[in-house]
């Protein structure tokens, strides 16, 4: 049989082309057809079952077309030349389901050779047939019965339809083989993706329980399995989770119960395992939402930390221990202080005693010998006392009981009052003990000047007793100022023997002593140092040393102070305005430190100075320059240890009559009266006290203006200062004299003058005050009215006999105040009538006594400018 | 106020009378409380040897000094043996010497809670 009969029995040449043409398009349509679905398959479009569709729409549109334009014969070539190049795929592709198109394509190619009723019974029994090799074929699960019955009723359909329509039939079919098997590849792709989300699901480390809405666990990984102890097949399809404990544990330290409400975020729980052990994990709860928003499941999730657990309580337990230990520490630390706290006061009450008796019986008659063994315990009693006062000072900053109490501080004044008591307790060594004090530190600052005193004392002490000879120089400077503070910073620079390097760092430390043997020179609690460093740190400072061994040493400390206004009634000093503009000084002191400490207070304010190491050099110095007049203002001389004045190193200043009418001052450590040097004008204490210096050089010597304008008033006193102007006269001071057998009273007589800024000698009985009236000239005398020896009302008798038989020593009579605690007219008329002028009742109190001394100074000053009058009236009177 | 009444320590009008200066205060203590104790072994001592007028002196002494610290009782008691020593007799000056001293330790019990701790003193 001829493949193509209907062609070959075409005589028409028309029909032939016709033939031919339709032949052409079924060729074009099947080619398209095979293509365009290859293309869809190889990109595993699952929509490509749609397009394939309409492919086959056009393609059997086009054939009905053929059909019924051309012959039915047409056609047949048609059909046969498309199954040749479907077999052609069919054997290129390893699909099964293109069987199934392969057998369904025979029913219309058989169709035409069949008619009527079999022709009918043949389709659908071959279509039933396809239907069931399908359903054989197509039973993977993830065909879904809507998706079976939909492919069933499609496929019933065409073939009715390709029962009218044969060649429809088969495209179609041909089409819905290829959207079988796309679903094919997704259905593996799903496969593949379902697998590996399953062994990802039983390897994590983590286990993973989820549970349906109604709390059944529908899925259970091996994670689950052994952190549990349960096996899938006792737990899955249960609504109980055995592993949630039933009660809450009574242990509070527990982590919290696992439940199954306990979702979101992740909590420390404890599960209860099938062997009855606990095991604590991080666990977590996460619903699974369906796309409607309801839960659909839920998700439980528990990771293992029981190892993390046990290294918590590991470290919970060491940290307790050791706060344990601490704390215990600390207690028998506070338990030491308290005791040595008690213990020291225990000790300071007997040496308080001790003390205070030994300088009792010091008053008492003694040998020599007992004297000198009376002192020696004083001495050591009140060695003791301060290594007492230390320890309890240590115990104090330690335990934090040490508090602060600031007040308004003059710096300046402390400084000398440390350098002063520094320099009676030098144990006789030859040392230049000075301290400077710069321009920048400010005249008044918020401390505490008991602990800042301690301080300074201390390190300044420490450098006495460590230097055998040579100079102990404090140096107090600012280093920073800013919003109303300063930090300050104190050097003391000894050249002492030294410290060690090795030995430096235990300097600060408690009860550590660079010296321990037992031959050991220096003795000390070993606190000294550790308790500054502690104050200077309660200051807001630090504390350092820097030392060369057998050179000296500098220790040093910084504090910060608030800078406050002086306080009212106390002006400070000043030492910043340039009071010795103009006057030219010359010093004489063979001490270099001392030298350069009083050129910086003398030139600071506005002063020359011309400096030599002793007098002999000036001496020469004057003999060689040969003038007629010198030009200075002042002579500054510094008295030699163990040297009298006046001695031979004084007497040729004393001699030169080209400085017979310049004042001169002498600079000394030992407690001296003018009156008993001959020729010197004052006395200047040391260690130098700035304001005192300038002061001294103030109301003695004669600016040079003033020097070649008016002559020199000269008085027939031998120490009468050389009066030039009425401002030197202003500047100079009262003598006062004060005459009071009471050590009390004496006292407070003494300090209300000093805090006045006025100088003053002491009578101890009238008779001493008469004897010192005698040889001196004084201003104002208070007297005391019941004196042993002789009483102030006869002292004062005795004096104003004197002013009337022998010539004043001054142009004006002296000003006599009493003071007495009889307050009754009659006792004050018994002053007056025995020639007192005033009188000031006792106790005296300080406002009473500024105001009478203001008074008196007030008219002594008038006085004195008109001399005549007021002796006049003084001797009338 | 009758001389019973007066109190055993008057710090405020002290301090006041120094112009509030308690530096200066404690030094003029300082003072007072070394030369009182002494003061008391000077007036028995004039006591053994009849001095009459060492003791009115020393009386006088304590009376003053005692006032300028605010030992109002004290000073008050001091001035009454002032002016009965010549009329009393050793006994009678004796105990007041001794009521003198019990009163000068309440005078430094009264100093403490001030802040002038008696006899330590730091």
């Amino acid at each position: 049989m001829s493949l193509f009969p209907s062609l070959r029995t075409c005589s028409d040449p028309v029909e032939l082309m016709r033939a031919q043409v339709a032949l052409f398009i079924t060729f074009l349509g099947a080619g398209f057809s095979i293509v365009s679905g290859g293309i869809k398959l190889y990109r595993h479009e699952y929509a490509a079952g749609g397009i394939d569709l309409l492919t086959a729409f056009i393609l059997a549109l086009g054939l009905v077309l053929v059909r019924t334009v051309l012959d039915f014969r047409i056609w047949r070539e048609s059909g046969l030349i498309l199954m040749s190049v479907y077999f052609i795929y069919l054997f290129t592709s390893p699909n099964y389901e293109n069987s199934a198109a392969f057998w369904t394509l025979l029913i219309p190619l058989m169709a035409p050779y069949i008619s009527g009723l079999r022709r009918s019974l043949v389709i659908i029994v071959l279509t039933l047939c396809v239907v069931l090799i399908h359903f054989i074929w197509i039973s993977a699960p993830h065909y879904t019965l809507v998706f079976k019955i939909r492919f069933l009723a499609v496929y019933l359909l065409i073939s009715i339809l390709a029962h009218a329509y044969n060649t429809m039939q088969a495209i179609v079919l041909l089409s819905l083989n290829r959207e079988v098997s796309r679903t094919k590849e997704l259905h593996s792709e799903l496969e593949r993706e379902k697998e590996y989300l399953e062994r990802l699901y039983q390897t994590l480390p983590c286990a993973i329980i989820s549970r349906s809405a109604d709390g059944t666990i529908t899925r259970f990984n091996a994670e689950t399995e052994r952190l549990t102890g349960y096996s899938a097949e006792e737990v899955l399809n249960q609504s109980s989770q055995p592993w949630v404990p039933s009660e809450k544990s009574d242990n509070a330290d527990s982590p919290d119960d696992c439940t199954p409400e306990r979702t979101g975020s992740n909590i420390e729980c404890r599960i209860r395992r099938k062997d009855g052990t606990s095991l604590d994990v991080l666990g977590s709860s996460v619903p699974v939402f369906d796309k409607n928003g309801t839960t659909h499941t839920t998700v439980d999730l528990f990771f293992d930390i029981s190892e993390r657990k046990r290294l918590e309580n590991e470290l919970i337990i060491a940290r307790t221990r050791a706060e344990l230990e601490s704390s215990k520490a600390l207690d028998a630390s506070r338990a030491k202080s308290v005791f040595l706290m008690s213990m020291s006061h225990e000790l300071r009450t007997p040496i308080n005693g001790i003390v205070g008796m030994n300088s009792l019986l010091l008053d008492t008659p003694l040998t020599r010998e007992q004297h000198e063994f009376a002192e020696n315990i004083g001495r050591a009693s009140k060695n003791l006392l301060g290594i007492i006062n230390d320890v309890l000072d240590f115990i104090d900053v330690e335990t934090g009981s040490m508090v602060l109490t600031p007040v308004p501080v003059d710096l300046r004044d402390l400084i000398d009052g440390i350098m002063s008591a520094a320099a009676e307790n030098t144990e006789n060594k030859h040392l230049d003990i000075q301290a400077l004090v710069d321009a920048s530190v400010p005249p008044c600052c918020m401390a505490d000047p008991v602990r800042l005193r301690q301080i300074i004392s201390s390190l300044v002490s420490n450098a006495i007793k460590f230097t055998p000879s040579g100079e102990v120089f404090l140096s107090v400077r600012a280093a920073e100022e800013s919003d109303g503070n300063v930090s300050l910073r104190f050097d003391i620079i000894d050249t002492g023997i030294g410290i060690p390097a090795e030995k430096r760092q235990m300097l600060f430390k408690p009860f550590s002593q660079i010296e321990t043997s037992a031959a050991r020179t220096h003795y000390g609690s070993g606190l000294g140092l550790a308790l500054s460093r502690r104050l200077a740190e309660l200051l807001g400072g630090e504390i350092g040393v820097s030392s060369t061994s057998g050179k000296g040493s500098t220790f040093w400390f910084t504090i910060k102070l608030a800078v406050c206004p002086p306080p009212a009634g106390k002006p400070p000093l000043p030492v910043n305005a340039r009071l010795l503009q103009g006057i030219t000084i010359v010093l004489i002191t063979p001490h270099p430190l001392e030298r350069k400490v009083l050129i910086y207070h003398i030139e600071h304010a506005g002063g020359n100075t011309t400096t030599f190491s002793n007098t002999t050099d000036f001496i020469e110095h004057l003999r060689i320059s040969q003038t007629g007049t010198t030009p200075y203002n002042a002579i500054l001389v510094a008295d030699e240890e163990g040297k009298d004045v006046p001695a031979d190193w004084l007497l040729p200043v004393k001699l030169e009559t080209r400085l017979r009418n310049i004042p001169l001052l002498l600079l000394s450590a030992r407690q001296r009266n003018t009156m008993d040097e001959p020729g010197i004008s004052t006395i200047v204490s040391r260690p130098i006290r700035q304001y005192q210096l300038i002061t001294s050089i103030l109301k003695n010597c004669r600016k040079p203006e003033e020097a070649s304008q008016k002559p020199v008033v000269t008085t027939k006193h031998p120490h009468a200062e050389p009066l030039g102007t009425e401002d030197l006269l202003e500047m100079k001071p009262l003598r006062i004299l004060v005459a009071e057998d009471n050590a009390v009273n004496r006292k407070v007589v003494e300090r209300y003058l000093q805090k006045a800024g006025y100088d003053a000698e002491f009578a101890k009985n009238g008779a001493e005050a008469v004897a010192m009236h005698q040889k001196s000239h004084y201003d104002l005398i208070l007297m005391d009215c019941l004196m042993p020896e002789m009483s102030g009302y006869d002292a004062t008798r005795a004096i104003r006999y004197d002013e009337k038989q022998t010539p004043p020593l001054s142009s004006v009579a002296t000003v006599i105040c009493a003071l007495t605690a009889n307050t009754s007219q009659e006792d004050k008329n018994r002053c007056l009538e025995c020639g007192m002028d005033d009188f000031l009742n006792k106790p005296v109190s300080w406002k009473n006594f500024t105001a009478t001394l203001k008074k008196w100074e007030e008219t002594i000053r008038t006085r004195k400018k008109r001399p005549s009058s007021a002796t006049e009236k003084s001797n009338n009177a | 106020m009758p001389k019973s009444e007066l109190p055993v320590l008057d710090l405020a009008t002290a301090l006041e009378a120094m112009d509030n200066d308690r530096e200066m205060y404690g030094e003029i203590l300082s003072m007072y409380l070394t030369s009182t104790i002494s003061l008391f072994t000077e007036m028995e001592t004039q006591l053994r040897e009849n001095d009459t007028d060492g003791l009115i002196r020393s009386a006088h002494t304590l009376k003053s000094s005692s006032r300028t610290i605010g030992g109002l009782n004290l000073g008050a008691s001091a001035e009454k043996l002032e002016h009965t020593v010549p009329s009393y007799s050793p006994d009678e000056i004796l105990e007041s010497i001794s009521s003198l001293r019990s009163q000068f330790i309440k005078l430094c019990a009264a100093l403490s809670p001030e802040g002038f701790p008696v006899p330590l003193q730091r």
